[in-house]
């Protein structure tokens, strides 16, 4: 039995000769809550949508929970939840009918499961509403509760606070720390560092398809050379700077 | 600044779309195929220049009676097409408005836009030009009237928007375009009926000489008559109209921005229980989600309508001709059925939409994706076939045949084995709504029809079967086994295709954003 959750074997995409993921090697152990940093268009979504089966890497592969994605897709798919930045929905059934047929189609038998996550995402008054007539904010809560809705071991999350409000996403976040201390493992994609610090333990931070750093906040304040007080929004900024000077 | 943005737009609108035509093979298609059309568009003109000159019995009214009908079709069309939706949602006025113009300037931006097309240009420049040349007889005329001809495009452009933006508020509602959308679709068919019932019922010499009496009281009519009968005061009437087109489409937009302005919440609507079948858990959500969506989406429901109603029109068709064409139809009614039954849903991955990379990313069996919706579309047949007979019993006296059923379900099998494979491998992502025209491969529609045609061969023998080119009838029974052994065969296949294509459908997808 590994204790990784994610592991990633260079994993490398090249787009008509760019690279926008650069042998990536990750290592993400269980129950960690994992936060992917960096600017637009650094490769996060990219490598994300490779770790999770969803784009053909170039070269390398991912291993989750010890199982290879390019070899046993729909394994892998049983064990994990992604939330795309767009949340991918049947947008013609209300967040309930959804909900009900995710529920089913990853053959769930908990009954009050579709309920509670509706609570959970404070949707409860949209239950009924076709989800092409929601704002994205809640479109987006409805793609998170369905990806909750299996237990997933990890859980990837790209952007996942973007257009939701504050009550909403205190609620949210404190769901998913409580999900990390039962064992889950969280992925989480973003560009918003404030979030990252207040909830992730350990960070990676990717610019131009390439890791500049990784490891706990204190990790990162020492190799970008910066004081105690130093937030993670300093030394983002510092390692990505840095990285283009050696560029130019 | 104003004058520079305006540019930027016209340009900007022009290296879109030959940005889109360099870059995908779908645009540079269409983009061949308007060049063909308007090369065949000034051929057609110029034979119509030597052509009809030289033809005696062809007056000036008759050359009229044609023509005032085809531009005042050009003026129903500018205005239901912004309305329908069916241009595309690129044209949405309140898109130009968030830049700082004028609403004047963005109504004339919207307007030249929407006249400059490369396929209504050749459709509605050439061929009205030559015949306006022939009808004014000399050239200060012809150009005066080629003037008017063209500020009553402009206005007719104009008059669409004012429509669109006049009722936007009314038109964005989504349960409106929806209801919209079928109905569209439905005046499609109606529009194939009519061509047969029409002439039954009204008598078409007296309605053009009437159009003709009437014809002075639109703008279309008044461009003709400048042509025709040399009348150039029409050339003031026409600006005045256009000017006063320009001045609504201020307004209008500027109503228009703030309608699309104010958001829209999400209406309740009344949800039913879920059918519980005793099959799998996961066929059933599938089956169910399904139903859900013939109910409720347009695109969904037009296909169901048109795979009903098109085997009925041919038969429609052949009682309104022949005696002997109807006793062919209801002979070969199983396999009209059959085939457009399922063929209509080649591209059944496609109607997923966004919703397939969720079902692509969880661990249902791609087997059951597969059989579910074959499931579902086998239901509606069986309820749609028997109904029919039942009809066709009533209203014409045929037999209620068990060779038709086993036809009918043995050409639906093969049929759906064709789509499977075909669905598979060129999954087309549709529209959420139907706004902007539809998406359809190609490759998808001749691969089915290909397979689907060479798989049908022995139930078109058994068909064909005692006339003088076959001799040996394939029994029925043989021709049920048949398809159910090529449905297995080819689903299976299909299964395996789908596995292997599955990343490359999600990739697809995700790029079609």
């Amino acid at each position: 039995m590994t204790d990784l959750a994610i592991k990633t074997l260079k994993l490398t995409k090249k787009f008509d000769g760019f690279r926008a993921v650069n042998k990536l090697n990750l290592e993400i152990e269980k129950g960690w809550f994992f936060g992917f940093l960096g600017p637009n268009g650094a490769g996060k979504t990219t490598a994300m949508r490779m770790m999770t089966g969803r784009l053909r890497p170039t070269e390398g592969d991912t291993l989750i929970n010890g199982t290879s994605v390019k070899e046993n897709p729909i394994n892998v798919k049983s064990q994990i939840g992604v939330l795309e930045d767009e949340p991918k929905l049947y947008e013609r059934l209300t967040p309930v009918e959804f909900l009900e047929f995710v529920k089913d189609i990853y053959n769930v038998e908990d009954s009050n499961k579709v309920e509670e996550l509706l609570s959970l995402v404070d949707l409860e008054h949209k239950r009924d509403s076709l989800i092409i007539d929601l704002s994205h904010g809640m479109r987006k809560k409805v793609g998170l509760a369905a990806e909750l809705i299996h237990e997933p071991e990890i859980l990837f999350l790209d952007e996942p606070f973007a257009g939701i409000d504050p009550v909403s996403s205190k609620a949210i976040k404190d769901a998913l720390v409580e999900m990390t201390n039962k064992g889950i493992t969280i992925f989480l994609s973003t560009h918003i560092l404030e979030v990252a610090e207040k909830l992730c333990e350990n960070v990676a931070i990717i610019d131009k398809g390439e890791i500049l750093a990784r490891g706990d906040i204190s990790n990162l304040r020492r190799k970008a050379e910066l004081g105690e007080r130093s937030s993670l929004e300093d030394i983002f900024l510092k390692l990505v700077e840095e990285a283009e000077e050696v560029e130019i | 600044m104003r004058a520079w943005i305006i540019k930027k737009f016209l340009l900007n609108y022009l290296n879109i779309y030959l940005n889109r035509v360099k870059r995908e093979r779908k645009h540079l298609f269409y983009f061949i195929l308007s060049l063909i059309l308007l090369i065949a568009s000034i051929a057609i003109s110029l034979l119509l220049l030597n052509i009809i000159p030289k033809i005696t019995d062809i007056g000036t009214e008759e050359i009229t009676s044609t023509i005032f009908p085809l531009i005042t079709g050009l003026y129903i069309l500018f205005i239901l097409l912004p309305i329908t939706g069916l241009s595309s949602k690129g044209e949405d006025p309140s898109l130009l408005l968030k830049y700082p113009i004028t609403y004047t300037e963005a109504f004339l931006i919207e307007s030249i836009r929407s006249i400059s097309k490369l396929w209504l240009i050749a459709i509605y420049i050439p061929p009205i030009l030559s015949i306006l040349y022939i009808l004014s007889n000399s050239f200060p005329i012809f150009i005066l009237s080629s003037i008017g001809y063209l500020l009553f495009l402009f206005h007719a452009a104009g008059i669409g928007y004012i429509f669109f933006s006049l009722l936007q508020g009314f038109l964005e509602d989504r349960k409106f375009r929806d209801t919209i959308a079928i109905i569209s679709g439905l005046l499609f068919l109606g529009f194939y009926l009519l061509i047969y019932l029409l002439p039954e019922l009204i008598d078409i010499e007296k309605l053009l000489s009437l159009s003709y009496s009437i014809h002075l009281l639109l703008p279309s009519g008044w461009v003709v008559d400048l042509a025709a009968q040399k009348k150039i005061f029409w050339i003031a009437p026409i600006t005045l109209i256009t000017l006063i087109t320009i001045f609504l489409g201020k307004h209008s937009f500027k109503y228009s921005y703030y309608i699309s302005t104010e958001k829209t919440g999400g209406k309740k609507i009344k949800t039913s229980k879920d059918i519980r079948l005793p099959i799998d858990k996961a066929i059933n959500a599938m089956l169910n989600k399904d139903l859900k969506y013939y109910k409720r989406d347009p695109g969904l429901k037009l296909g169901l309508l048109f795979s009903m109603i098109f085997p009925l029109i041919f038969g429609l068709q052949s009682i309104f001709t022949e005696e002997e064409i109807t006793i062919f139809y209801l002979k070969y009614f199983g396999i009209f059925a059959g085939f457009f039954f399922s063929f209509s849903f080649y591209n059944f991955l496609g109607y997923e939409r966004n919703g397939l990379i969720k079902l692509l990313s969880s661990p249902i069996k791609r087997k059951d994706i597969i059989y579910s919706k074959n499931l579902i579309l086998g239901i509606f047949f069986i309820i749609y076939l028997i109904t029919t007979l039942i009809a066709l019993k009533l209203i014409l006296k045929t037999p209620f045949s068990i060779k038709v059923i086993t036809i009918s379900i043995s050409t639906l099998l093969i049929t759906f084995a064709a789509t499977n494979n075909t669905g598979v491998r060129y999954p087309e992502k549709m529209p959420e709504e139907l706004r902007g025209g539809r998406n359809s491969s190609l490759k998808g529609v001749i691969f089915t029809m290909i397979l689907s045609f060479i798989l049908l061969t022995p139930i078109v023998i058994h068909m064909t079967a005692s006339t003088n080119l076959i001799q040996t009838k394939i029994p029925i029974p043989l021709i049920f086994i048949y398809s159910i052994l090529i449905y297995l065969t080819l689903t299976k296949k299909a299964e395996k295709t789908l596995k292997n294509n599955e990343i490359k459908i999600i990739e697809k997808f995700n790029r079609e954003n």
